[in-house]
Order: structure tokens, then sequence, then C-alpha cells
């Protein structure tokens, strides 16, 4: 369990700062994601073993409702998109409750007597953690382990991203034309609201998924602050970590689905 | 007469609590009156529990965002309401509040009823889920882009304050 909100440690590249602990974490997540689905898939059988099942039965549910949503045939077509990225989403979301320990490996820690974060010689070595006086020379420090979707930056990318699929799938399907029209609808001067209406989606979708993973992380800080030791705190882990993860991530790859389809009309 | 910074905090706590008091008031009548017509629904279809069941929750996750938008911008002004001094950038903070926690009670009571009906439907007419569930989506996302604008201007109003 976290203390404190501690602020992601970025890197500095290209001129923009690149918090490398939701990096990896989502990169991991990804990676996890991929040797799951080749280990599960490596032997399928008629008759499917148990975790044959338990992906048979997601990918299932979703082409359901990917058919349900688009057609027959165009359903096929987004299934994976969807899919992947409930499955992305939720292990995204429920990931922060494995508790892994920041670890900081190699280098020696000093008092930073005069606060200006080197080692200057003449500090004296301590066994203070990593904070505002024990620094560390040398070394490295694993980023904090945190759910990667409580950084607003990777659902307002999801959510742009799947904007942009919506709006080029439905230029690609309907036309140039017949997609623009569709902004003066009914009328022309309507175009302002129907610009605004159609990225409000991308903000309140993108918006709901941090705010619930953030919410829950800082009701969880400040409930094991309270009571440190009487487990109360796992049991709101299994609520926010892993209940309202679940919901979140159906509910975050629902809508995106249900905005492509918006843009996309059914053909079949 | 206090310095204006000591009133730029009470302004951003105000403002905190009134949003996050008032996000709880419309986003929790609105998921329970969906709930209710959804344990109605459930009654009289029980071949059709799961999917009145799982429309429930996407319908209660939909209205509870302006709750959440208004948890994000209690947040801010507790923790990241920024430097700045003076009684218009505490009224402000406070206008931020204001809005996006008021925004939130009309919000949360809209979709929750838009959400309820949609469940009360479903049981109905079980053979048109996916079109009513496709209306409600469209239906809550209309009614929430105000919640969104009264969002977006708490933003702009803690940022360019």
């Amino acid at each position: 369990m976290r203390e404190k909100i501690e602020p992601g440690l970025p890197v500095n590249l290209w001129g923009m700062d690149f918090d490398y602990g939701t990096v990896l974490v989502s990169v991991l997540c990804a990676l996890i994601l991929i040797l799951i689905s080749a280990l599960v898939t490596r032997r399928l059988t008629l008759v499917p073993g148990k975790w044959q099942v338990v992906l048979e039965g997601v990918v299932g549910a979703f082409d359901g409702m990917a058919q349900e949503a688009f057609g027959e045939k165009r359903g096929r077509k987004f299934l994976p998109l969807i899919g992947t990225l409930f499955l992305f989403i939720l292990l995204a979301n429920v990931i922060g409750v494995v508790p892994v320990p920041r670890l900081e490996i190699g280098g020696e820690v000093y008092e930073d007597l005069n606060g200006n974060g080197h080692f200057d010689g003449g500090e004296p070595f301590t066994d203070a953690a990593w904070g505002e006086k024990g620094r560390r020379d040398g070394g490295f420090l694993l980023p904090a382990w945190e759910e990667p979707t409580k950084n607003l930056n990777v659902p307002v990318g999801l959510a742009i991203f799947f904007l942009l699929v919506a709006h080029v799938s439905a230029v690609r399907v309907r036309g140039v034309w017949s997609y623009l029209k569709s902004y003066g609808d009914p009328l022309f001067f309507m175009a302002p609201l129907n610009l605004v209406s159609k990225l409000a989606g991308a903000v309140s979708v993108s918006f709901r998924l941090f705010g619930n993973i953030f919410g829950g992380a800082v009701i969880m800080i400040v409930v094991s602050n309270l009571l440190a030791s009487v487990g109360i705190p796992v049991a709101l882990a299994g609520f926010f970590g892993l209940f309202v993860g679940v919901i979140q991530a159906f509910v975050f790859a629902t809508l995106n689905m249900t905005y492509i389809a918006l843009e996309v009309p059914e053909t079949d | 007469m206090p310095d204006t910074e000591f009133l730029v905090t009470v302004a951003a706590y105000l403002g905190a609590g009134y949003a996050v008091g008032m996000g709880a008031l419309g986003p929790a009548v609105g998921p329970g009156y969906t709930a209710g017509l959804a344990q109605e629904g459930m009654s009289r279809q029980v071949m059709r529990q799961g999917a009145i069941f799982r429309m429930m929750v996407l319908g209660q996750a939909l209205s509870q965002t302006a709750g959440v938008l208004a948890l994000v911008i209690g947040f801010v002004l507790i923790f990241a309401r920024g430097g700045g001094e003076g009684l218009d950038k505490a009224a402000a903070l406070l206008g931020a509040g204001f809005s996006v926690g008021t925004a939130a009670v009309g919000v949360g009571i809209g979709n929750g009823l838009s959400t309820g009906m949609a469940c009360a439907a479903a049981a109905r007419h079980p053979k048109h889920f996916g079109g009513i569930q496709q209306a409600m989506l469209v239906g809550t996302a209309v009614s929430q882009s105000t919640g969104i604008y009264a969002f977006v201007i708490s933003l702009l109003l803690i940022l360019y304050s």
C-alpha cells in the first residue's frame, strides 16, 4: 500500500516529460497479454481446456456485442480492436493490486545536505530512504508500481486514438461528402454543436476512466493511512482495484465501440 | 481583513466541498433509480437477468460520470490549484466548484432517468435489446454534454485565473 501520492519520475526527451513508470507498466501489460494469448492458443482443441474456455468466453462475448453494433461482417473487422482495448484496460486497471515494492538498485544513499540533488563529496552516507533528505548516488530507482490508467495521459491517448478510428473509418465507409454532410445535420448552422458533441464523447470517456481509477487510488491511500493494519485496505483494494477496474474497462470498451458504430452506418 | 492568499485557500476548500457534495446528490439519485427499475425488470424477465444486469451496470457508470468529474475537480482544488492570490482567484476557485457540483445534480438525475427507463424498456421488449442500448448510450451522451461543458469551464477557471 502506498503512503502518499508520488509524482511520476519524468524522463526529459525532445523537450517533453515522459513518465517512464507509466510507459514501463503499460508495455508490461501489453507483453503479459501477448504472452497469455500465445500460451493459451498454442494448442487449441475441439474440447477446450480450462484456459481456452476463459479466452473463448471473452472473445465470444465481444464478438456478439460487435456484431450487434456493426452488423455481421464489419463486426468481425472491429472485434480485434475492441477486444484488445478491453483486455488492455482491464489488465491496466487491476495491475496495481499486485504488491510490488519500490526497489532501488545499486548506488549508495547519502544525505543531501545542501539539497541540490547531487553528491558533492563530504556528505555522509545514511540509511535514509529516497525522499527529502536521502539521495541515491548512482544506481537506479524502479518506477512506482501504479496502474497506467491512473495517469490521465493514457485514457486521453486511447480516447483520441479511438476518435481517429471512428472518423477515419466513417470517411472510408461513407465517403468524404457524406461524412462532412453529417456535421450539418439537421441544419447547417448546427455544425459547431455537432463538432462539440462528437468531441464530448472522447472527453467524458477518458475522464470517467481516469477519475474512477485515480479516485480509488486516493481513497485507498487515505484509508490505509487511517487504519494501517486492520485488513480493510485489502477489501478496499478488492473493491476499487478489481470491481471498479473490471466495470470501467467494460464501460470504456463498450462506449468506444458505440462511438465508432454511431459514425459507421450498419450495412448488412 | 485576512490576507488574500488565505481567502484563496478558503475558496478552494469551499469549492471542493460543494463540488463533491453536490456531485454525490445527482449521481446517487440517478443510478438508484436505474437500479430500482432494473430490479423490477429482472423480476419480470427472469430468463434475461444477466443482460438487464449488464445494462444496469453500464447505465449506472454513465450516470455516475458527473460525480467523477466533480471528484476530479475536488482533487484539483485541494491538491493542485496552483499559486496565485487575490479575490479574483478565490472567486474563480469557488466558481469552479459551484459549476461542476451543480451540473452534477442535473446530469446525474437526468442520466439516471434515461438509463432506468432503458432497463425497463429492455425488460418489456428483450428482443430489441441492442437498439435500446444504443439509444440509451446516445441519449446519455447528449444529456452529459452540459456536464462536460461545466467541467471544462471549471478546469479553465482553475488553470487560467
